[in-house]
């Protein structure tokens, strides 16, 4: 029990250990990772928006963000959480707003804020796991763009949005590799990447194309903005994801697996984000295989 | 119950197509753009594509133009196409389309800005007709209205003028080898190019143009073919038209995609509007085919000939403004809609019936270095109308000295004879004729104001935006613009530099 205990500290104190060698970083509103990720998709989004032709408003934006606010300040307060008083609990809704807005594309103005109320009271009704694991299962901003894709009419997913542009990449994974350097959930992205990347090139060289065309080819689709986003913003949440880090790797091998059967063997739209949104489902029961406490922010 | 909708969404098809011919590599899949219309644009190619579930049909209009006998089409399908599966389509539809969702002008006239005599114009009316002549204006819209080989012939028979053979292989230089002993011309480099679809089992449609048929029907084109067929995958193979192409040579396609539920974009790459909707000079019309050719070519360049364009959205049942009017439900058909007899429609309220159609017209200008992949596509929820239409507004054909003139050759006391004063106006002290007359003088001055505002502001702020949009569409230099737009335009103390003021240079 006392064991337990200490490891339980340890996974929450070491981010903010000094002796981690990012003592430079540890002002008080930088210590939370959350908010790295909210500069960074507050970037992402101001790029879209302006370069990238994502085809908001200022209206679905604003009432999207509201909306999911309102939504989480609802919950906490009906269901008088201790912590309801407590701002950092907004910050979730921020970051699925964010998601939200990056991802999901409508012609109407309720889409996107029907999808972050969903989302945000998701975390608090589809709640699985016993003991110290129990919470929500579903990241909020999976669920948004699998209902999108799926159910509600007037909304969409826009896989080809981001263009190739290497640059682009490169900037986000930089930003994405802070950011998951300071939560500690690095290895599923990584993972995640190599399988999904490794069977893409696999799929071309099995197809016999030229190398010259097959790298291109490959480049193509490693160059997409939406599959580092993917890797380093949404299978990567602590909260959603097992929690043993062997069970991470088995996690994210899966999900890539499942993503590349769907793309390339049904030749259907969105792997990504239906594989994640299917293996979300399994998350308690690798966590009562691999038996680790839950993460806290 | 979410699945079954997420399949039925999501399930796409493909059909891959390829031409060879000699002596030079010749690409299918290029397409073009009008009233900026398709013929606009060399070695462009067009395909329509009508998708519904996991339902294709693909009609293809190449743009060869070579020795007829040395023609072959070779298109990757998923499966053996039956003789029942194929036909000849007519080119007209190809046409019709076109003209339904070219580019368009609209075209719109200022009102005079010197309303001498019309007593009933408030000038805070007038304020916002010189703010927006366009909102206000009379719309005068422009209308353009084989067995060691590993390869087995699956099926062969005649549609039209070509000899079709459907063709399945183990091996792709095998494939080759029987394409050129069986009298077809293949560039190098066609067997690695075909290796990945053999390897992905597909079948090969292969056809050739029979000359004894061909003469029969009478025409030196060849007409379009146009097949039915059902796919998981959605999605046109533009791969093999590439090959031995120049790695950095543009060619263009014009796909023109039908579906029922909303708009068609590209999954794997950028599909973006292309600018539009705004005031551009009036020289443009003189020229509007070589204005889009221009704008396309600089647009295309811009985005380094890495995106697909989309020209045209909008549901089959109306157009605004129309560049031709919309197809009917035989045209439709025609053109390969499938759904239009298995659906109850109701008549709609709004045109010649809404034919629950949607129309999606992609540009893409590709180049074998930018473009890896073949085009893949994604039908979304988006069902708002969007066109690529450019405005023109013609200025008031006048100046100042004219409104002057006019103001002051006008009679306020003849204008305001025949008002006479009765006995109520006697009554209460007020006299009508008068007031007629200081109003009729108050509107010649009004007048004047507003003359000037639009002349000298309005007017030239308003030619001034149109030029930089100009600039902005085709990336000319300001000279260049200012010199095709062809406007006077007199620099204004506005426009001057602070020290051109101070010096009173001109």
């Amino acid at each position: 029990m006392k064991s337990l205990t200490m490891h339980t500290l340890s996974n929450i104190v070491i981010p903010h250990n000094p002796a981690s060698g990012l003592n430079w970083l540890s002002w008080h509103w930088l210590i939370d990772a959350r908010y790295f990720q909210i500069v960074f998709l507050i970037s992402l989004l101001i790029f879209g928006a302006l370069a990238r032709d994502f085809s908001l408003s200022v209206f679905q934006v604003t009432l999207t963000f509201i909306t999911a606010l309102s939504t989480q300040a609802f919950w906490q307060l009906y269901l008088k959480l201790p912590n309801r008083k407590n701002l950092k609990g907004y910050l979730s809704a921020v970051i699925t707003s964010c998601g939200i807005c990056i991802l999901v594309r409508a012609d109407v103005l309720w889409a996107q804020p029907l999808l972050a109320c969903f989302a945000m009271s998701s975390k608090f009704i589809f709640r699985f796991g016993e003991g110290k694991a129990r919470g929500h299962i579903l990241n909020p901003a999976n669920l948004a763009a699998f209902l999108a894709m799926s159910t509600l009419p007037h909304a969409w997913l826009s896989p080809g949005q981001w263009g190739q542009e290497t640059l682009a990449m490169l900037w986000m994974v930089a930003l994405g590799g802070i950011v998951t350097g300071r939560i500690s959930r690095w290895d599923i992205s990584i993972t995640f990447l190599i399988a999904w990347l490794g069977l893409l090139a696999a799929r071309l060289i099995w197809l016999g194309y030229t190398p010259t065309l097959a790298a291109d080819m490959w480049i193509h689709q490693a160059m997409n903005g939406a599959t580092i986003l993917f890797a380093f913003f949404m299978i990567s949440d602590p909260m959603t994801t097992p929690q043993h880090r062997a069970a991470r790797i088995g996690y994210a091998m899966c999900v890539a697996i499942t993503a590349f059967v769907w793309q390339y063997g049904l030749f259907k739209q969105q792997g990504m984000i239906v594989a994640l949104f299917l293996w979300s489902f399994s998350v308690p029961l690798w966590n009562k295989v691999f038996k680790e406490n839950r993460f806290q922010w | 119950m979410i699945f079954t909708r997420l399949f039925s969404q999501l399930t796409v098809l493909g059909i891959f197509i390829m031409a060879l011919a000699s002596p030079s590599a010749y690409a299918f899949c290029g397409f073009f753009a009008g009233k900026a219309d398709a013929s606009l644009f060399n070695e462009a190619s067009q395909v329509i594509l009508v998708r519904d579930g996991n339902r294709s049909v693909i009609s293809m209009l190449n743009d060869y133009k070579g020795p007829l006998n040395d023609f072959a089409l070779v298109v990757p399908v998923p499966h053996v196409l039956e003789e029942g599966q194929v036909q000849i389509g007519d080119k007209r539809i190809f046409d019709r389309l076109d003209a339904y969702s070219s580019p368009r002008l609209a075209e719109y006239f200022d009102p005079d800005p010197c309303p001498v005599g019309r007593h009933e114009y408030d000038l805070e009316e007038l304020a916002v007709m010189d703010a927006m002549p366009q909102a206000k204006a009379s719309r005068a819209i422009k209308k353009e209205s084989d067995k060691a080989l590993g390869v087995a012939v699956e099926a062969s028979y005649t549609v039209g003028e070509y000899d079709i053979v459907m063709l399945s292989a183990k091996q792709s230089d095998g494939l080759e080898t029987w394409l050129r002993q069986n009298g077809y011309k293949m560039p190098k480099g066609a067997a690695a190019a075909l290796k990945p679809y053999v390897a992905q089992d597909m079948k090969f449609f292969v056809a050739k143009v029979n000359l004894k048929e061909q003469a029969k029907t009478g025409s030196q084109f060849l007409r379009p073919l146009q097949f039915a067929f059902e796919s998981e995958k959605f999605m046109l193979p533009i791969r093999l038209g590439m090959i031995n192409a120049d790695p950095n040579k543009p060619q263009d396609l014009i796909a023109y995609v039908l579906t029922k539920n909303g708009r068609v974009e590209t999954a794997n790459y950028r599909t973006v509007k292309l600018p539009a909707n705004e005031n551009l000079p009036v020289a443009i019309k003189d020229d509007f085919k070589g204005f889009y050719k221009t704008m396309f070519d600089h647009q295309a360049k811009q985005e380094d000939h890495r995106v697909v364009f989309t020209e045209y959205f909008w549901d089959m049942g109306w157009c605004d403004p129309c560049a031709a009017n919309p197809l009917n439900r035989k045209e439709l058909t025609q053109a390969g809609v499938f759904w239009l007899d298995d659906l109850n429609i109701k008549p709609s309220r709004r045109s010649n019936g809404a034919q629950n159609a949607m129309l999606t017209r992609l540009h893409v200008r590709y180049t074998p270095k930018t473009f890896p992949e073949d085009l893949m596509f994604v039908q979304t929820s988006d069902k708002q109308n969007w066109q690529t239409r450019y405005v023109i507004n013609h200025p008031f054909k006048g100046d100042i000295q004219q409104c002057r003139e006019k103001a002051a050759n006008y009679n306020c006391e003849d204008a305001c004879r025949g008002i006479g004063n009765g006995w109520r106006d006697f009554v209460k002290g007020r006299d009508r004729v008068a007031s007629c007359i200081q109003s009729c003088k108050a509107n010649l001055n009004r007048s004047i104001e507003s003359a000037h505002r639009y002349y000298e502001t309005a007017l030239p702020q308003r030619q001034q935006q149109e030029i930089q949009t100009l600039i902005r569409y085709t990336g000319w230099s300001q000279t260049k613009a200012e010199k095709f737009a062809g406007y006077e335009m007199s620099t204004t103390t506005n426009d001057k530099k602070w020290w051109e003021k101070l010096f009173n240079k001109k």
